[in-house]
């Protein structure tokens, strides 16, 4: 008996067919992967299995039966429970609340918090995920909001579970954890289906997958008989080819230096005495966990952030004063969020590619903007970066993330910069895109520029740099070639599991 | 000693009006709705109790017709916010001008002034020990505001109320109906400020006077931010004010002109506003609407 068929579901928002007659099998007791790019209709078909969309067309039997889901209640009362990609947690609640809420044990009319816990810390501890029950949500780290999330599924009862990108935050040891707690799940006869874009996770901890491509099923395979060449075809509608490192083959002087940046934020130190270099053709990588002064280092190297002490000269020039002077100096910046900082989603693309150059001699003269240069950049630069977009004139905010960011890329590179701090480059951005983007970069790289890569994907770090700083609590702990990293000694300083080694 | 005792009393009796609206507001924020129309709400309720209560000559009715139609103008900033996505913030500014157009016309219309309706039966006073002459409705908003903070804080709804109010997205997905929720909130809201109103018009005097409200339901959005979104917070807030209010009743020699007196709930309130509030947290999800 399969726990879920889903049946020629289909669905649309607005004009865009997010899902066009897609089948779907969960067997009992298996953990099944739902792989695709992003936009590829994966979360969508899992939300339509748990009640959070409704579906165009199509039909889903749960174990024989059919259901119709009138919202995720339904779907919980049917044993599905889903952990979404961003937490559906609240972080001034304490981890008892966040689960039990909506199944609270009572006292008469009153919410029995003591029953609420000792109940959660049983749950836990039976799962193999201990934790405190009575820790607000906000202070737990990432990983364990994580088991919050699949406790709370659990404490419903769910026999069917979905996991939406469950190790996109997480690092290497949490992913190890986390895929060690999905086995044991699957031994109690759980049926577990995880959402993933990453080749290397389906291979080891699925029996079966199913892949999506722009809403549409392109086929699902049992794990034994398929190898991650053909997964990675399947996904991307093309021969796609695993490329391993490019290692810089010239690395050149110095080009840009930091010493002893410190900064505080409401008292307390985010970054302390933080010093790195990037040479002429190399690719910095900063590894860490997000929020262990990232944010702010960027900020600093970028004159967003006026920091409390920092020397940053580029070709031996010392650079200082605000946002506008770091970029004149020759530094690029691809912001970390593409939304917030790297584009006005409402203006059109010609207008966001000249942004913080808009002042130049091309674009305006005396005061007054010259549209036709304008227009024959904004030209130019969406057939060189191959953006794909209706016109020079089409808002950004109507493009797809990948070719958002492509918008942001084409800006900073095409301007030439000496050093570019590219912070989440491919961040919810697909395959081919990212693909694109990596390129960009190793081919500027190659020129003899110097890149500062700021990614929570330890992946994109370990395959685009030459050289690796790893960043724990606002200090830079290690500081090495990029081959002499593998997974576990990243996992153990990123998480600050040793004094961190000493670098010089 | 008299005299303490004599500002004591009444700032106790014109903080009513403001606890019962913020404890109010406490249910409207803690689900996710920014409480600014309770200005508005308040003057329909000011106003409905006036005229149930000339129409029926029986001051209950009035006060049942005062909450009815202050819960019934909450409602539409539901259907307006809630059910239609539209903006808290605009819609209640929008509901308070409304209001204050629609009373005054409507005076005018059944009594022929803008300014004033007649005088119309007032509320019965209960008499307390030390406190002596005093509405029903001082120990009623202390009765609300403690229920109240058990309601939230102790039982399981309260706890819902709590998440759709921080997170309603995450309600969603745990089944939990924003919208039930919501309208909940805006229900208390109404009624609260219905029972302000009224205690304005048929309590404290007995006529409805021409926005007769004079920033109450401004006042209580900062009582509701000033007590930590947290209803017996708010009943000592409260306090603050009716004590800025009553300094009236203790310089009545002209030694200050009255005209600065009045101005000093104001003035707290923009203290409270500047420096009080910081490390207050409102509650995340106001203003969202838990669509992706």
């Amino acid at each position: 008996m399969n726990a879920v068929e889903m049946r020629g579901i289909s669905k649309s928002f607005g004009n865009v067919q997010a899902l066009n007659h897609v089948d779907f099998t969960l067997r009992e007791g298996e953990i099944h992967a739902v792989l695709g790019e992003n936009g590829a209709g994966k979360t969508t078909l899992m939300k339509v299995l748990y009640g959070m969309h409704r579906a165009d067309a199509g039909e889903i039997l749960i174990r024989g039966k059919k259901v119709s889901f009138r919202d995720s209640s339904d779907a919980i009362q049917a044993g599905i429970g889903m952990v979404h990609q961003h937490f559906m947690l609240v972080p001034v609640l304490s981890v008892a609340e966040n689960i039990v809420a909506g199944h609270e044990p009572r006292k008469g009319f009153l919410y029995d918090q003591e029953e609420a816990v000792r109940r959660v810390t049983s749950l836990a501890e039976q799962s193999g995920f201990p934790i405190d029950a009575r820790a607000r949500v906000e202070s737990l780290s990432v990983g364990q909001m994580q088991r919050v999330e699949i406790l709370k599924a659990l404490y419903r009862g769910v026999e069917i579970l979905i996991l939406d990108e469950p190790t996109a935050v997480l690092t290497p040891i949490e992913v190890k954890e986390l895929f060690r707690a999905l086995r044991v799940l699957k031994g109690e006869g759980k049926s577990i289906v995880i959402i993933t874009h990453k080749l290397y996770e389906v291979m080891e901890i699925a029996d079966r997958c199913t892949v999506l491509r722009d809403g549409t099923l392109i086929g699902s395979v049992d794990k034994e008989q398929t190898d991650m060449q053909q997964l990675a075809s399947m996904m991307v509608g093309r021969e796609y080819s695993f490329e391993g490192r490019h290692p810089s083959e010239h690395i050149g002087e110095v080009l840009c230096q930091v010493r002893d940046l410190s900064c505080q934020r409401a008292g307390i130190p985010v970054l302390q005495d933080v010093s790195l270099t990037v040479h002429r053709g190399e690719i910095l990588g900063i590894a860490g966990i997000d929020g262990n002064g990232q944010t702010e280092l960027i900020e600093a190297l970028t004159g967003l952030l006026r920091p409390d002490s920092m020397h940053l000269t580029l070709n031996g020039k010392e650079i200082s004063g605000d946002a506008e002077d770091f970029l004149a100096a020759g530094i690029g910046h691809v912001p970390e969020d593409r939304t917030l900082r790297g584009l006005s989603l409402a203006r059109s693309i010609e207008e966001n590619v000249i942004l913080g150059y808009e002042g130049q001699k091309q674009f305006c003269r005396g005061g007054m903007m010259n549209y036709k240069n304008i227009r024959k950049n904004a030209d130019t630069l969406i057939r060189d970066f191959r953006v794909k977009a209706p016109s020079a004139a089409t808002p950004c905010g109507s493009l797809s993330g990948g070719n958002q960011q492509k918008v942001v890329i084409a800006r900073v590179f095409s301007q030439d910069p000496e050093v570019v701090i590219c912070a989440q480059p491919t961040r919810g951005v697909d395959v081919s895109a990212s693909e694109y983007i990596h390129e960009v970069m190793l081919a500027y790289r190659d020129r003899g520029k110097g890149i500062l890569l700021i990614s929570a994907d330890l992946d994109e770090i370990k395959k685009l740099s030459d050289t690796i700083a790893v960043i724990y609590k606002g200090r830079i702990v290690a500081v090495d070639r990029a081959e002499a990293f593998d997974d576990n000694r990243l996992g153990v300083l990123m998480t600050g599991a040793e004094g961190g080694e000493k670098c010089s | 000693m008299e005299s303490i005792l004599l500002f004591l009393i009444s700032a106790l009796r014109s903080s009513v009006p403001v606890a019962l609206a913020a404890v109010g507001g406490n249910f409207s924020a803690r689900c996710g709705i920014m409480p600014m129309g309770m200005e508005g709400f308040i003057l329909m309720g000011a106003f409905g109790a006036t005229c149930g209560s000339y129409y029926t000559n029986n001051p209950w009715l009035g006060l049942l017709c005062g909450v009815a139609l202050s819960t019934l103008y909450a409602l539409i900033h539901g259907v307006l916010c809630v059910q239609y996505h539209m903006d808290q913030v605009i819609c209640g500014i929008g509901l308070n001008m409304f209001a204050s157009g629609f009373t005054a016309s409507m005076t005018q219309v059944i009594w022929g002034s803008r300014a004033n309706s007649s005088s119309v039966e007032s509320l019965p006073h209960i008499v307390l020990p030390v406190i002596g002459n005093v509405s029903f409705m001082l120990p009623l908003a202390i009765v609300v505001g403690l229920v109240g903070w058990a309601f939230m804080f102790r039982t399981p709804w309260g706890l819902r109320l709590r998440i759709v109010g921080e997170k309603p997205l995450a309600a969603r997905t745990i089944g939990i109906s924003i919208k039930k929720y919501r309208f909940l909130g805006e229900c208390i809201v109404g009624v609260l400020c219905g029972l302000a109103g009224s205690y304005l018009a048929i309590d404290h005097v007995n006529r409805f006077a021409y926005e007769m409200s004079a920033g109450r339901g401004y006042i209580a959005v900062a009582v509701n931010i000033l007590g930590a979104y947290n209803p017996i917070g708010s009943l000592f807030g409260s306090l603050i004010f009716g004590a800025a209010a009553a300094l009236k009743s203790v310089f009545t020699d002209g030694s200050i002109p009255a005209q600065l007196l009045d101005l000093c709930p104001y003035l707290v309130t923009i203290l409270v506003v500047t420096f009080a509030v910081r490390h207050v947290r409102a509650p995340a999800g106001i203003a969202d609407t838990g669509e992706e």
